[in-house]
Parts: C-alpha cells; sequence; structure tokens
C-alpha cells in the first residue's frame, strides 16, 4: 500500500503553461515571497546564528543550562529548516546550498564516516572560519551536526569526556549553517537577483517571465514537497508494518526530530499554499478547501503522533498513525497534481512530470 | 486494433514470411513504444501511421527497447527503477517472456542486442554497490534471456546505450546520478556527480575509454544517445543545478577527441528547460532530434556541422523516431502522434487523447 517506486525528479518535474482555466494572482510571485519564502528562510538564517552562539557558549563554559539551550536551538533551527526545504529550487539549489544544509538521505552513510575521520583526525584546518565550506557537503550540515551531538561523540550525553576538539567542529558546522541561510535571506531578498525576478516576472527577465511561470514554480515546489514528506521520508521508515519498520532510516532520528519536522514541513507547505491567495471559479472553489484539508490532517495526525520515531518498530497505533499521514498527503499531491495544477493553468505532462 | 493485429498477424502466417521480409512486405517500417493506455501499461508495435500492430501487456511502466530487427525480436524495460523486461516477438507469435531484475540490480530503461542475436545487454543499477552495470544475457536459441554475467560501465547511472556501427563496442551514457529504488529516482550525489561516455568492448566488457566534459558541467547529465551517418555519437543531457544555469545540452563526440557541445540560439535553450528526453537521428544519419517534454519541443540539429535547424514545438513531447530523409515522427505524453522535421509544420497523424500517454522513446526497429 506504501510502497511507491517512483520519485518525481525536483530537478526535472514538468510543467508547461496549458490551456488557462484559470489564472494566478497578478501578483502572486511577490505574495509567496512576502507571505512566506522570505520570512522562512530568514527564520531559518536566525536560528542557526543563535545555535552557533550557543554552541560557542556551551563549550566554553560548559554546563546542564547550556546544555539545554544548544538541545532547544539545534531544535528550533531544523524546525525552521523543515519549512525551508521544499522550496527546493532557486538559491536553495545554487551551490549545493541545499546538500550543504542538510546531506540527507545519505544511503552510502557518507557523512558518518567522514564526520569520525575528522574527528580522529582533529585537523584544526578544517575549523578554520570559513573552511569547512570548501569541505564535503556531508561534513557541513545539520545532519553532522545532530551526529556529533546525540551520537558520536554525543556531545549532549557526554559533556564530560575530553570533546574540545568535537565542539569546536560543532561550532563551526552551526556557522556554516548559518552562512548558507544567510546567503539563501539575501538572495529572496529584494536586493537579491533571485528575490527580484521571482517578485516580478517579466518579459526580459532570464529566470521567469509571467505569473504562469511562477505559478508552475510553486505548484511542483509542493507536489515535490508532499511527495518527498511521504515517498523519501515517511515510506522508507514505515515498510510493510510495524515489524518491517525501519526507524533509523528516518532524518534526524537521532535527535528526536523526525515527527516534528516532518510536521513542521507539512505546516509549511499549508502557509506556503494560503500565501499564493489563490482564487477560484466557484466551481472548482472546492480546491481550495480540499488542499487546505488535507494540508491540515496531515500536520495533525504526524504532531499527535507522540511517540518519537524509534519507537513505530513496537507500537502499533504509532505506526498505524504515520501510515494514515502517508495516505493523507498522497492524497493532497494528488489533488494537488491533478485539481489544483490545472486550476491554475499549469499541465504537469506525463513525461515532463517523471523525468528519465 | 484488435483487427489490425489479427489481419497483420493472419497476413504473416498465411505467407509464411521470416519478419524482416514481413516487414518489407507491409510496406512501411515498423515502430516500438511504451505507453499509458487508459490505466493499463504496455508496450507498442505500431506502423507509421499509428496503427497498433503488436500489444504487449506491461505491469507497469516501460520505458525503451532493446532490438533485434534481423531475428524479429524486442526487449521493453520498465522505467527507472525498472524490476522487470519483457522480451517479445515483433509479430506475436509467441507468448511474452518476463526477464525479472537480477538481486541487487534494477534496470535503467535502456538496451541492446548484438548483431548476431547472441546477446542482450542491458543498463542496470547496482544500487547497494551504487554503480553502473550492463547485465549480460544469453539471447541465442534456448538461452532464455539468463543473465550471465555483467559488465562494469565506468561510471554511476549508466542510461541509454548504443552499438557503434563497428558492431561490437558499445557507448553508455553515464548519467552521473545516484540513485537507491528505496528512494525513487532522488539524486543522492548532485555535488560530487561525474557523467561520462563510456565506450565498452561489448564482447568481453573491458572499458576502452571513458570521456568526460569539462568540469564545470559536472551537474550535465548525459542521459540519451545516438548515431549520425559518420559514426559519431550525439548525446542529450539534463541539466541538475539550477534553473539559472544554461549549459548547453546537446553534444556530439567522435572516439579520440574532445565532446563537442552545442548550444543552439538562446531562446532555444532556454526553451529545453535543462532538460533533453530523448535522441535519434533520421534514416539518413544527417539530422538529429532532440526532445524537450519539460519544454515542449522538439529541435533539430545538422549532424555534420552542430547547426541548430529549427524547432517543432509540442506539449509534452519526447518520443522521436526517424521517418525519411529530415523527418521524424514525434509522439507526447498527450497522446499525440506527428510527422515533423525542420522546416515542416507538425502533421497531425494521431490527435491528443486523455487516456494515451507515450512514454519518452520511440524506436524504429
Amino acid at each position: 500500500m506504501l510502497k511507491t517506486k517512483r520519485w518525481l525528479c525536483a530537478a526535472v518535474v514538468a510543467l508547461a503553461a496549458g490551456p488557462v482555466s484559470a489564472a494566478p494572482p497578478a501578483d502572486l510571485g511577490q505574495r509567496l515571497a512576502d507571505g512566506y519564502a522570505r520570512p522562512a528562510v530568514a527564520r531559518l538564517a536566525e536560528q542557526a546564528s543563535r545555535l552557533e552562539q550557543a554552541l560557542a557558549a556551551w563549550c566554553r563554559d560548559g554546563g546542564q543550562a547550556g546544555a539545554q539551550a544548544v538541545r532547544q536551538a539545534f531544535g528550533d533551527t531544523t524546525l525552521a529548516w523543515a519549512g525551508v526545504e521544499f522550496l527546493r529550487f532557486g538559491p536553495l539549489v545554487q551551490g549545493n546550498r541545499y546538500e550543504r544544509l542538510v546531506f540527507w538521505p545519505d544511503t552510502r552513510g557518507v557523512m558518518q564516516r567522514q564526520v569520525r575521520t575528522l574527528l580522529a583526525s582533529a585537523d584544526p584546518a578544517a575549523l578554520a572560519p570559513g573552511a569547512l565550506a570548501s569541505r564535503s557537503v556531508a561534513l557541513q550540515g545539520l545532519p553532522a551536526l545532530e551526529y556529533v551531538l546525540y551520537d558520536e561523540p554525543g556531545l549532549l550525553q557526554s559533556p564530560g569526556g575530553d570533546h574540545a576538539y568535537a565542539c569546536r567542529y560543532a561550532t563551526a558546522v552551526a556557522a556554516n549553517v548559518a552562512g548558507v541561510s544567510g546567503e539563501l535571506r539575501q538572495a529572496w531578498s529584494p536586493q537579491g537577483d533571485y528575490g527580484r525576478q521571482f517578485t516580478v516576472p517579466a518579459a526580459g527577465n532570464d529566470l521567469y517571465r509571467s505569473q504562469q511561470e511562477v505559478a508552475a514554480e510553486a505548484v511542483k515546489a509542493l507536489s515535490t514537497g508532499l511527495q518527498f514528506a511521504r515517498d523519501i521520508k515517511l515510506v522508507p521508515v514505515l515498510g510493510d508494518s510495524a515489524q518491517a519498520a525501519r526507524p533509523k532510516r528516518a532524518a534526524f532520528w537521532r535527535s528526536g526530530m523526525t515527527l516534528p519536522m516532518l510536521a513542521a514541513s507539512v505546516q509549511g507547505m499549508r502557509a506556503f499554499y494560503d500565501a499564493g491567495g489563490y482564487r477560484y471559479p466557484d466551481d472548482l472553489a472546492w480546491i481550495d478547501a480540499a488542499v487546505r484539508g488535507e494540508l491540515d490532517r496531515a500536520a495533525a495526525v504526524l504532531r499527535e503522533t507522540r511517540a518519537p520515531v524509534q519507537q513505530v518498530t513496537a507500537d502499533a497505533d504509532a505506526w498505524q498513525r504515520l501510515a494514515l499521514a502517508g495516505l493523507i498527503l498522497k492524497n493532497a499531491k494528488d489533488i494537488v497534481d491533478q485539481n489544483f495544477a490545472p486550476a491554475l493553468g499549469v499541465v504537469i505532462g506525463f513525461n515532463a512530470l517523471d523525468g528519465d | 486494433m484488435e483487427i489490425d493485429r489479427r489481419r497483420f498477424l493472419a497476413l504473416a502466417a498465411a505467407a509464411g514470411l521470416a519478419p524482416a521480409t514481413l516487414r518489407a512486405a507491409a510496406g512501411s517500417p515498423l515502430y516500438l513504444a511504451a505507453r499509458r493506455a487508459g490505466s493499463r501499461y504496455e508496450a507498442v508495435v505500431l506502423d507509421a501511421e499509428g496503427r497498433d500492430r503488436l500489444v504487449v501487456p506491461m505491469p507497469a511502466r516501460g520505458h525503451s527497447f532493446a532490438l533485434d530487427p534481423a531475428r524479429g525480436r524486442a526487449v521493453a524495460f520498465g522505467r527507472q527503477p525498472g524490476f522487470f523486461a519483457m522480451a517479445f516477438r515483433i509479430d506475436g507469435s509467441q507468448p511474452p517472456v518476463a526477464l525479472p531484475a537480477a538481486p541487487q540490480r534494477h534496470f535503467f530503461g535502456h538496451g541492446v542486442f548484438l548483431p548476431d542475436g547472441r546477446r542482450m545487454l542491458a543498463t542496470e543499477n547496482h544500487y547497494e554497490a551504487g554503480h553502473g552495470v550492463l547485465g549480460v544475457y544469453d539471447a541465442s536459441a534456448g538461452g532464455d534471456y539468463r543473465r550471465i554475467g555483467e559488465f562494469d560501465t565506468g561510471g554511476i547511472g549508466p542510461h541509454e546505450v548504443v552499438l557503434l556501427p563497428d558492431g561490437k563496442t558499445l557507448c553508455v551514457a553515464n548519467g552521473g546520478i545516484l540513485t537507491h529504488p528505496d528512494y525513487g529516482k532522488l539524486e543522492l550525489n548532485l555535488d560530487t556527480m561525474r557523467p561520462s561516455l563510456a565506450y565498452v568492448d561489448a564482447s568481453d566488457g573491458r572499458l576502452l575509454d571513458r570521456v568526460e566534459l569539462p568540469a564545470q558541467y559536472h551537474r550535465l547529465s548525459i542521459r540519451h544517445l545516438a548515431l549520425a551517418a559518420d559514426g559519431a555519437v550525439w548525446f542529450g543531457c539534463q541539466h541538475t543545478g539550477p534553473a539559472g544555469e544554461r549549459p548547453p545540452l546537446v553534444g556530439r563526440h567522435r572516439r579520440g577527441r574532445e565532446p563537442e557541445l552545442f548550444a543552439g540560439p538562446d531562446e532555444v535553450l532556454r526553451g529545453f528547460r535543462n532538460y533533453v528526453g530523448s535522441v535519434a537521428a533520421d534514416p539518413a544519419g544527417r539530422v538529429i532530434a532532440t526532445s524537450s517534454p519539460v519544454g515542449g519541443q522538439v529541435v533539430y540539429w545538422d549532424a555534420a556541422s552542430g547547426r541548430c535547424l529549427g524547432l517543432t514545438r509540442l506539449a509534452d513531447g519526447c518520443g522521436v523516431a526517424p521517418l525519411a530523409p529530415e523527418r521524424f515522427l514525434v509522439n507526447s505524453g498527450m497522446g499525440e502522434l506527428v510527422r515533423a522535421g525542420p522546416e515542416l509544420a507538425a502533421h497531425p497523424v494521431l490527435p491528443p487523447s486523455p487516456s494515451l500517454s507515450w512514454d519518452n522513446h520511440f524506436r524504429r526497429l
């Protein structure tokens, strides 16, 4: 039921303008940028800076309160990321920013291997300001930070050990995340080239020449975001039954942030949809309620699954709830693809949809 | 459809003709494509008028084919990540044979028969190891398409493979993108992609040559191939970098030389939306067609000079197959089939249909 073998490539989803049954709002790009993307990337940049500060202070002073501040700041940063990750176009796919922030899924265990090697070498050059940016993307982002905080050496669990290098590495990762997020904020801003083109599509633009093209980008972001949430984050974890579940396939399982992040991501997609201010003719007005309703239901189911994701193997009830969330996400994506997209005059082609 | 097929088979039986003769008798070449019809997936043999000659049901969406025209056979591959392939006779004289994927391998959707008909090779993902292979299948009489080995393709994500005119050298497009079927087509290595063209000895799998594009194009996934009359390999790419980057997507390679890339006019390049879904040469091998379903255009190139010769617009158009000199058949995910070419207005053969979608590739037997 939950098995799926098809993935909609973010890079190649195909959306051609088709017969227009409804036009996108004339200021769609402006609405999406001001109403969602700009605040979302700003929040990520701010949270990452706070995380860097909390880590720097804790590495220096230690203490329970400091550790709690780090834990809190890490969680807040991952939640902020959850609101940004589905904006996987424009600035986020430039210069490997997505992978630098979160290199995941990591089917070959690259991050773990590289972090261990780095910690064993304790190479001071890697921690010079800005130096991480030129290292492997697997060393640069939130999964690596989570690994050193919660797993190996598990700074938050064993603060007593001699982990000065690991702590400084953690701080350097947070600084790198803050740096990349700052670039995102700049690129989306009215001063940024991307932000300008997205908000004011025009015939002479290189990237977006009409609100129709902006609408295609928005539909694609929602559609692929929903697919990612289900096919990449949920399905591989759930397997066919609670017994077959593989909780270590989950994103951010070490910090217990898997489900809160997934819920935050779906809520983010709902807010991104809302920001568009889409208007429908009467006979299509149900689409609006259906999209919002499915996203709200999915987010609620995820929020209310209190058990951490590691427990889905033992907790049949939690497994059922997550399976239900997967079904709702699938339905939401179907509505986006089959109803919302054409209502905006966006046609998703059979071949263009699923690049090969 | 059924009547056509019955008539075709009856004709074949009455005449007692070998498939190759039959093809000539029919007066027009045969074509193959995968499609979705209603909720069914099928591989189809059809004629240049778009009439079905044979329909092979498929368990899931198909992609492209390995062709053995001399013996009237073909193998249809499941679309990536494909866990099945179907071998069948073009005249439908025997039931299709399913080829399951080998353990820890899936099909990428392309393959070739060797001219002697004894081997069929398919591009596959050894996904636990994370590298590309050519599965080698026994296609001899009584071989049952048993998988008898595999060759390394010298890269990740081998997509299309073609046999060079010498009949013994394979050219493989290693797209460079690491995928794992647990995550569908999600790209797992965008930061470290290294696409390449690999030349492989078809008899023993020796890697004869491996060609990469300049480093700035490391996110330009080389995917689809066609041969020009002079033996040059033409390739079509998909750019996985930001939409604002517009690298050239079409290129040509001759053994022993550097690959050449052709951008065409700016607006044509922009119209590809960084995506080429299929590449084909006309029957004379002088005009190359490259399609983009994402951009809804098919663009033609002069194989000798690399000059852009013009384009045909077709929404979700992807499958291109040779028809006549400077002429192609093009089909689309919207069910359309047209005759088209440089300096020719698209001429409809089959109208758009809400219940019919042609997959990426359209092959002439």
